[in-house]
C-alpha cells in the first residue's frame, strides 16, 4: 500500500501532473522537460537520467543518457576521465533499486575511486542530491534518474517522491529512448567525431 | 476541472489506485482496484472489458448484476451499447447521458432503457485505446441515482490509463494477437546501416560505404539490437521489416 499521507497536498497534485505529463512523453525533448518538472518539484538545482548497462552488480558503462541541465563542462570530464565504472551513484543503484540520498549511497559505496569521482562532482557544485535507479532485466541495465544541487535539502520527502515517480519516469525514459543522446564524444576518433555530426 | 479542488484525501486514493495499477498482475488485483475506482466516484457497480467495435470483447465484471449480464452477452449487446460505443470511437470520458445523445438511435436507448430495468441508469466511463485501430479498453460504473459529474470523469481522466495498462497485461492474449508495441525511432544512420546489413554487407564493408570506422558501425549496430530488443543482426532485421522500419 502506497503511504504518502506525509506529502502534501500541493505535493500530491504535482506529483499526479508529472505522472499525467510522462504518459505523453515521445521525444527527449519531452522527456527533459519531465526532468527539468520533476527537478522543480524536488527543489533540485540539475537533473539527469542515465541507462547504464550492468553485469550482475559491476556497472559497465554508459548506454544512454537525457541531460536535463547538468553542466557541459562536468558531462565531458566525467567522460574523459571515464568516472562511470567508479561513480558510487550509479554502483549503489546497480545493487539496490529503490531512491536513496548521495549521502547514503556514498557510505555504502566507499572507495577510493568512488570518493574520487565524488570529490570531482563537488567541485562542479554537485555535492547533495537523491537518485532512484530501475533495473531493466531485458536491456540489462538501470535506469538512474538523479537529482542534485550544492545545498543540502534532500530529505526522505524526496525519497517519497521519487519512489512514486520512479516506474513513470523509467517508462517516459524508455518510450524516448529511440532518440537518446551519447555522453559528449567519448571515445571517437577525429573522423568519426565528424562523421557523427552528419548523423 | 484542476486537481486541487480534490480532498488531500481523495488525491492520496487516486495515487494508491495509479500506483497498485503499475503493480497489478491478475484480475482479483484488477477487481480490488476497480472497487476502489468505484468508491471513489460514488458508484454502486463495475465493470471493466477490453474489446473492438465488431463486439469481440472480453469483459471483467466487477459488480454488474449476472442476470444482466448473461442477457448482454448472450444477445451480443455491447454493440448497440452507447457507452461502449461512445468511448470506442473517442477513447475519452463520458457520463452516460452524454453517449446516449451521441448515440441517440433506437437500438441504443432499447439497450438503456433494458439497463435501467436491472438498477443500471446512470453511469460514467472511460476507456483508452490501444495501439492497433478499434482496440481498446472500456471502465464503467453506474448507480441507480444520478451522482455523476465532472469530479467523476476528472477522476477517470486520472486513473484510467493505468488501468488500461493494468487490463492489458492481464486480458489482452485472450482476446487480440496484436501486442502493445513501444514505438522504435532509428536514426537516419541507423536505418542506413540496418539496409547495408540487409543487403548482406559486413560491418567492415559498411564501414567503407559509408566513410566510417568499423567501431563505429558496431556501435550503430548493437543501438540497434538494444533499441529493436533483437538478438543478433538476422533477428533486427526481421523485427525492422516487420514494424516496416526499412520502407
Amino acid at each position: 500500500m502506497l503511504d504518502v499521507k506525509d506529502l502534501s497536498k500541493s505535493d500530491l497534485v504535482s506529483i499526479l501532473g508529472l505522472i499525467e505529463y510522462a504518459r505523453s512523453c515521445r521525444s527527449t525533448e519531452s522527456f527533459r522537460e519531465l526532468l527539468m518538472r520533476t527537478k522543480a518539484l524536488l527543489d533540485a538545482d540539475y537533473a539527469i537520467c542515465g541507462s547504464v548497462a550492468v553485469k550482475g552488480i559491476e556497472v559497465k558503462g554508459l548506454a544512454s543518457a537525457v541531460n536535463g541541465n547538468l553542466p557541459e563542462a562536468w558531462l565531458k570530464h566525467y567522460a574523459m576521465e571515464e568516472f562511470c565504472s567508479a561513480d558510487p551513484i550509479l554502483n549503489y543503484h546497480a545493487r539496490y533499486s529503490r531512491p536513496e540520498l548521495w549521502s547514503e549511497a556514498l557510505r555504502a559505496i566507499d572507495t577510493t575511486e568512488s570518493r574520487q569521482v565524488y570529490n570531482h562532482a563537488t567541485d562542479f557544485g554537485l555535492k547533495h542530491g537523491v537518485a532512484m535507479g530501475i533495473y531493466v532485466p531485458e536491456r540489462q541495465e538501470i535506469c538512474v534518474c538523479s537529482f542534485s544541487g550544492g545545498r543540502n535539502v534532500y530529505k526522505d520527502r524526496h525519497k517519497k517522491v521519487l519512489d512514486i515517480l520512479s516506474l513513470h519516469l523509467n517508462h517516459a525514459y524508455s518510450r524516448s529512448l529511440g532518440i537518446i543522446v551519447r555522453p559528449p564524444e567519448e571515445g571517437f576518433e577525429e573522423k568519426e567525431k565528424a562523421s557523427n555530426q552528419l548523423l | 476541472m484542476n486537481l486541487t479542488v480534490f480532498s488531500k484525501r481523495d488525491l492520496e486514493e487516486i495515487l494508491g489506485i495509479i500506483h497498485d495499477s503499475t503493480l497489478c498482475r491478475s484480475e482479483p488485483e484488477l477487481m480490488s482496484l476497480m472497487v476502489r475506482v468505484r468508491d471513489i466516484v460514488e458508484a454502486d457497480r463495475s465493470i471493466c472489458g477490453i474489446g473492438d467495435k465488431s463486439g469481440r470483447m472480453k469483459i471483467l465484471n466487477e459488480s454488474f448484476p449476472a442476470d444482466w449480464m448473461q442477457r448482454y452477452q448472450d444477445e451480443v449487446l455491447s454493440v448497440s451499447d452507447p457507452v461502449v460505443n461512445y468511448v470506442m470511437t473517442f477513447f475519452k470520458t463520458c457520463l452516460w447521458k452524454d453517449a446516449v445523445e451521441v448515440f441517440p438511435g433506437k437500438p441504443y436507448t432499447e439497450l438503456m432503457g433494458k439497463a435501467s430495468e436491472h438498477g443500471l441508469k446512470y453511469g460514467v466511463a472511460g476507456g483508452v485505446n490501444g495501439k492497433t485501430q478499434n482496440f481498446g479498453s472500456v471502465f464503467s460504473f453506474s448507480s441507480v441515482s444520478d451522482r455523476f459529474g465532472g469530479r467523476q470523469k476528472k477522476i477517470l481522466d486520472v486513473v484510467v490509463p493505468h488501468l488500461h495498462q493494468a487490463i492489458m497485461r492481464i486480458a489482452s492474449p485472450g482476446i487480440s494477437k496484436e501486442k502493445e508495441i513501444e514505438p522504435v525511432v532509428l536514426s537516419v544512420r541507423e536505418v542506413e546501416v540496418l539496409r547495408w546489413i540487409k543487403e548482406g554487407k559486413t560491418n567492415w564493408e559498411i564501414s567503407m560505404i559509408l566513410n566510417i570506422s568499423e567501431r563505429t558501425v558496431k556501435f550503430h549496430v548493437h543501438n540497434i539490437t538494444i533499441k529493436l530488443n533483437a538478438v543478433n543482426k538476422s533477428h533486427a532485421i526481421a523485427i525492422a521489416m516487420e514494424r516496416g522500419l526499412l520502407e
